[in-house]
């Protein structure tokens, strides 16, 4: 603290307050920019760090106004609090040319400080985040001046103004120019666009895209942004057609909403879909509101619609040029239509936290109900005198004064203006056409439900399209916000589904935002993540961090789709992301994949264990339940620390496959010692035990096929660039005639679970004789934990060999001789004669060729795929006319 | 593929070169079909005895081994998991663990050896069966059987407890091991080989320190031999140490015989009488350290570390390089002349076990009176037994 009156303590004060910042500073960009700020983990940091700044700072001011020159002193830097607070490059240079020193900004009231800002264009985040940053600062700093001890460390989680967000973006943009920063922030509203490329999605399912609802468009809005989900239909068929008339102009009065937070897509989006949008805290209100400025931004929707349609091909990973778009845009190229949405295991709870703070919304003091995100598009309402007109709300008949809305067309009394739902309705026209569009195609169970929510313009007019879009919800789960929008809350503002923006021109009508100047504590400012994210987000902190699941980028694209066949599996669509990743570099992928490790980790109290059905050298194998049959290793860990990074590691490698011919992983415990492996489970036998323990005889063209599925299976992986490590017959099941590989990429983790012997290796029966000569050469039981054994593509493509051997012989190579005498031989060179073996030259060429001593000539498994392909299909004759028996020593075979 | 299936075996009349065969020509390895059925019922007492007198043993010995019989007489019926109570562990082996337990109705004292085993019925009941061989191998310098059962995926082999342990302990203890008593375990050694040999037409496979026990009495017996070939075959993990005493012709995968035996013995002889693993051998400088200071040396030297070979390199060491000697000038010129011959890499040229028994050094130290059962106990601070 800088309590020393002597100047010259303060001085120095100030510099190791300075250097301290310096460093803080240092670390707080290099985590906004160089980490995925969209993890839980990051954004405790950043907060963390941003709470020790404000802190610094203060002290910095404490100690700067006890000196008594101390207006001379520079520091605190404006211009570094600035850039701490996370201003784009413009802003800071525009407060810096008109305030000299953090003590004038703090003078500066929000007023002027919006003045400042929004000349340069800066989004509404900034003014947020500068304002709480302040405010924190001012908080903290009349704190230390009272030398209240007891408050300040009480304060100490609130100084925190997340201040990620921007920086989220421009870690997209890699260290670049905050120049184009504004641009792409502004781009990235998710504003009309999003609502088009929700119609689409209703389109795309049925045809009559204007009469999904405002809220359910909303809902998509928001799952849009906050998943970076695109619905499937790319933006650019529908914008054409259905862009409504916009409001241009307005984005510079209501800046911006944050960029659309691509990173912060969750692996939940189906659960979210089916949310409605359930509103833990205050912040997200305001957040709404930041959506509904939003809507405001129509120009910039429809520039975004263009260029959308230019850059169609953008891989949804691949940071665009303007990449605040991107940040939404890209994904609604992309996003595999493949994917499911409902990829989250939590969608139970997600149901349930979703319904708790559902009933909060209302009463939360700090959002007027009109806020609330659902309805957004409000009605236009004109005076005009009706002699012959019904109200819409109360049914009767108006006679003189009357409301009509210029969207929806209804009419109302003046004094039914207070009941009036805040949403304008769909118009007749596009209802009937969205009515028939969706016959058929409904389940009117949620017709009734949420034909109850009495919000309606005109009663029945709501039911029915009402139950569309359940009904749409139904069939379509990208847009399921909006069934359980719907469904829930009658007595929310949100349910009002009916209007539809898309349907006239003109219709739209963005009323002012009176509420878009949140104060200090609840706005905006606090919360950096796209407006319409807010509830989501919140709600994934606050229920589950392991399920706020770091994703990146590239999950974002995968997310949603609108044909989702509604399985809430959630590994098709991680698959599917992990294929996306497979785009990414190197590095991004490492990173990635040590987020996304949380994805596949499954709770160990969800797996069932049924059944052991056998050991390995790493532990235990049990038939297990989990969502179905699954096989379950679980690892016998001595040592945990080593284990699990391994351990992680090898799990990163798994969840990357996808092939007929290898086993599908699920899944992983990853809470040790609870270390397991849940895979699906196989049904079938393994080679071993058809080869060795049942003895069964597969002919030739038998032998061939199965060869050839270990093959492909094999060069999958090996294009994975995955060595299996442990390619043999007890690996390898057969499965209803179908080859199906396990145990890839375990042996490094095997290896670590051995005991604590040193003095010497133990073997595995049948082991050895898969070793290829360079690994055999490299055992060693001194070292065997600590070391690595050199396997690699060819060391696979030496076990093939003998698995190859075993199918054809029925038994291992070497077989009865002493683990020595086969180290030595394999490491030799030495190879299992063949003289006894009677297959063709072909068949013992292959053998041969895999069973190389030099590993840069044995081929790939590409190449043993057409060998074994190319092989004669007959039976081979054999050939006894030859005295086979004279054994030929393995030097003179090969 | 293979029509010899386990590679190993020398079917009478081969035309394989089977040159350092002794005349008897028998097959030295457990052959693929069931053993011969024990000849003798297991309590015949008298039968045994009768047969005890054909085998070359003293007196002392062949009382020993009465009392050994008399003892396994108390246990009746087949042994069971219940039937014992653990009273330690005495070292972990092979692919097992060896537990010192008492017999809980006999009050006998054994070692149990554990071997974890997952096999099915079939195969469990056969090695049971090929176990029961080891009932039939009563010799002054076998370790005494008492049964084999299988429990809770273990196969249990209990044995006579021999309260010295085997001769890799002692080692360690003793740093080394002195001429004399080698003399004497040699000896011993050899006429178990013979024994089995003759016998009961099987080789041991495994001749190596840790597999030849001793006890407070002197006596000094080898065990672990391969007498289930199924047994071997079923054993879930093999165990590859940091030593190997594996002949070449082995590692090779080439016909091996009792002459594979007579090299592992000649390098445990090295060994425990340079108190190092011989191979790689050691440098003038270690033996220095070893033999410097006095010729009787007691104490290990620390400075004795082997360099650190990866198993193929100490195989390929084996297999092609010189094989181990010992340092001239430090025994006698018979007991160097005795390993040379146990250590030729070529097995024709490697003496056979008949010539060894009768190679001056074993004749020397047959004749010689070495107090056998004092060194044990001296080394491994044990009381002499009070038994005669």
């Amino acid at each position: 603290m800088a309590n020393d009156p002597c100047e010259e303590n303060l001085q120095k004060e100030l510099e190791i307050l300075q250097s301290m910042i310096d460093v803080s500073a240092a670390t707080l960009e290099g985590l906004r920019t160089q980490c995925a700020t969209s993890a839980e983990l990051t954004r405790q940091e950043i907060r963390t760090l941003e709470g020790k700044l404000i802190k610094l700072f203060s002290q910095q001011l404490v100690a700067k106004s006890k000196l008594k020159n101390g207006l001379g002193i520079g520091t605190p830097y404006l211009k570094q609090w600035l850039q701490i607070v996370g201003l784009q490059t413009s802003s800071v240079a525009a407060i810096c040319q008109k305030v000299s020193s953090v003590e004038e900004l703090q003078e500066k009231t929000d007023h002027e400080l919006k003045t400042i800002l929004s000349e340069k264009n800066a989004s509404p985040d900034e003014l947020c985040r500068l304002s709480k940053a302040l405010h924190n600062l001012k908080k903290y700093t009349d704190i230390l001046k009272r030398d209240d001890q007891t408050s300040q460390e009480t304060q100490d989680t609130n100084l925190s103004w997340d201040s990620w967000d921007r920086n989220y973006l421009k870690m997209k943009h890699g260290l670049s120019p905050r120049a184009t920063r504004s641009r792409a922030t502004r781009a990235s509203v998710p504003s009309e666009e999003n609502l088009y490329n929700n119609n689409a999605n209703h389109k795309t399912v049925a045809t009559v895209a204007p009469s999904s609802s405002v809220s359910s468009i909303n809902s998509l809005n928001v799952s849009t942004t906050i998943l970076g989900q695109p619905p499937s239909t790319p933006p650019g068929c529908t914008s054409n057609v259905f862009s409504p008339p916009r409001e241009r102009g307005k984005e510079k009065k209501f800046p911006t909403t944050p960029p659309a937070k691509r990173k912060q897509l969750v692996s939940n989006s189906g659960a979210l879909l089916t949310d409605t949008f359930p509103l833990t805290k205050s912040k997200s209100h305001e957040s709404q509101l930041a959506d509904t400025k939003c809507k405001n931004n129509g120009d910039i929707g429809n520039i975004n619609e263009n260029k959308n349609s230019l850059r169609r091909g953008r891989l949804p990973t691949e940071p665009g040029p303007d990449t605040g778009m991107g940040g939404f845009t890209s994904p609604v190229f992309l996003s595999p239509v493949k994917s499911p949405p409902s990829n989250s295991t939590g969608n139970d709870s997600d149901d349930s936290s979703f319904k708790s703070t559902r009933l909060q919304v209302p009463r939360s003091p700090q959002t007027p109900p009109v806020k609330t995100m659902t309805y957004q598009i409000h009605h236009r309402l004109i005076r005009k005198f009706k002699l012959n007109a019904i109200c819409g709300m109360c049914g009767q008949r108006i006679f003189g004064k009357a409301m009509k809305c210029t969207d929806c067309k209804y009419s109302y009394h003046p004094e039914c203006q207070v009941n009036l739902p805040p949403t304008c309705g769909l118009p007749t026209g596009y209802l009937s056409a969205f009515i028939q569009s969706y016959k058929g195609c409904t389940e009117n169970k949620e017709l009734t439900e949420s034909g109850s929510g009495g919000y309606s313009p005109s009663a029945g007019r709501t039911k029915k399209s009402n139950s569309i879009v359940n009904s749409l919800t139904r069939t379509h789960d990208s847009s399921s916000n909006t069934s359980s929008c719907n469904s829930s809350t009658p007595s929310s503002p949100a349910i009002q589904n009916s209007t539809t923006p898309h349907g006239s021109q003109k219709q739209f009508h963005f009323p002012d935002i009176v509420h878009s100047e949140p104060t200090k504590e609840v706005t905006l400012e606090t919360h950096p993540l796209p407006a319409v994210s807010s509830p989501r987000h919140h709600e994934i902190i606050s229920s589950q961090l392991s399920r706020e699941s770091d994703k990146t980028i590239s999950q974002a694209s995968n997310s949603t789709s609108s044909d989702s066949d509604r399985t809430p599996v959630r590994l098709d669509s991680q698959d599917s992301q992990v294929s996306d990743t497979d785009t990414l570099t190197d590095a991004h992928m490492a990173r990635q994949n040590s987020l996304s490790l949380k994805e596949w980790d499954i709770p160990y109290d969800e797996l069932t264990f049924l059944k052991e059905v056998g050991t390995g050298r790493f532990g235990t194998v049990y038939r297990g339940y989990w969502h179905g049959d699954v096989a379950i290793k679980h690892l016998n860990v001595k040592e945990v620390d080593k284990t699990l990074e391994q351990f992680k590691m090898e799990v990163a490698i798994f969840r990357k496959t996808r092939h007929d011919n290898l086993i599908l992983f699920m899944g992983a415990c990853m809470k040790p010692p609870k270390l397991a492996i849940v895979t699906s489970f196989s049904k079938g036998n393994t080679l071993y035990t058809h080869i060795h323990l049942r003895k069964d005889k597969f002919n030739i063209n038998r032998t061939t096929t199965m060869a050839q599925q270990i093959c492909q299976g094999m060069g999958y992986l090996h294009a994975k660039g995955i060595v299996h490590k442990d390619l043999k017959t007890k690996n390898i099941f057969l499965e209803n005639g179908k080859v199906v590989i396990t145990d890839f990429g375990l042996f490094s983790v095997t290896k670590l679970c051995f005991g604590p012997r040193t003095e010497s290796l133990s073997i595995p029966p049948g082991w050895l004789c898969y070793l290829a000569p360079e690994v055999m050469r490299a055992l060693d039981a001194h070292r065997f934990q600590e070391k690595e054994l050199p396997f690699s593509k060819a060391t696979d493509v030496y076990a093939f060999g003998t698995v190859w051997y075993e199918l054809l012989c029925g038994e291992w190579p070497f077989k009865n001789q002493p683990p020595e005498a086969i180290i030595w031989q394999v490491g030799k060179g030495v190879k299992q004669p063949l003289a006894n073996l009677q297959a063709s030259a072909e068949v013992k060429d292959i053998l041969m060729l895999c069973w190389q001593f030099r590993d840069e000539k044995r081929p790939d498994f590409q190449k043993l795929s057409d060998i074994l392909g190319k092989l004669p299909k007959k039976k081979l004759e054999r050939s006894p006319s030859h005295p086979v028996h004279l054994s030929r020593s393995a030097e003179s075979v090969f | 593929m293979s029509k010899n299936k386990l590679n190993l075996t020398l079917p009478p009349g081969s035309i394989d070169q089977t040159p350092n065969l002794t005349p008897t020509s028998t097959t030295y390895e457990e052959p693929a079909q069931p053993p011969p059925p024990p000849v003798v019922p297991k309590n015949d007492i008298d039968h045994i005895t009768a047969r005890l007198e054909e085998l070359d043993m003293d007196d002392i010995q062949r009382r020993r081994i009465e009392v050994f019989l008399c003892q396994k007489e108390k246990i009746t019926g087949d042994l069971s998991d219940d039937d014992f109570e653990k009273l330690g562990e005495l070292g972990s082996g092979n692919g097992g663990v060896v537990n010192k337990v008492r017999h809980k109705s006999s009050g006998l004292i054994m070692a149990r050896k554990l071997i974890h085993l997952e096999v099915k019925p079939a195969i469990k009941k056969q090695i049971i069966r090929e176990l029961k061989i080891l009932h039939d191998c009563n010799f002054a310098h076998i370790v005494g059987f008492y049964g084999a059962f299988y429990s809770d995926g273990e196969i249990s082999i209990c044995i006579e407890y021999m309260d010295a342990g085997s001769l890799d302990l002692i080692l360690k203890k003793a740093g080394r091991i002195p001429e004399n008593i080698l003399g004497k375990i040699t000896s011993a050694v050899l006429k178990g080989l013979s024994y089995l040999r003759d016998k009961h037409a099987i080789m041991h496979r495994d001749v190596k320190p840790s597999n030849i026990l001793v006890n407070s009495s002197g006596e000094i017996k080898i065990c672990d031999f391969g007498v289930s070939g199924q047994l071997i075959d079923s054993m879930a993990n093999s165990f590859v140490g940091t030593r190997s005493y594996m002949s070449p012709e082995r590692l090779q995968g080439t016909h091996y015989s009792v002459q594979s035996d007579i090299y592992s013995l000649g390098l445990s002889l090295v060994e425990m009488a340079i108190g190092m693993y011989p191979i790689p051998p050691p440098d003038a400088k270690t033996l220095a350290a070893i033999f410097g200071k006095t010729k009787e040396g007691d104490s290990p030297d620390s400075s004795r570390v082997p360099r650190p070979m990866a198993i193929f390199e100490l195989l390929d060491y084996i297999v092609n390089e010189p094989p181990p000697k010992l340092p001239s000038g430090i025994f006698t010129r018979e007991f160097e002349d005795f390993v040379d011959r146990c250590l030729r890499k070529n097995p024709d040229e490697r003496a056979d076990l008949k010539t060894l028994m009768n190679h001056p050094w074993i004749k020397k130290w047959e004749t010689e009176e070495v107090d056998v059962a004092k060194w044990i106990c001296d080394t491994m601070e044990i009381q002499p037994p009070n038994r005669s």
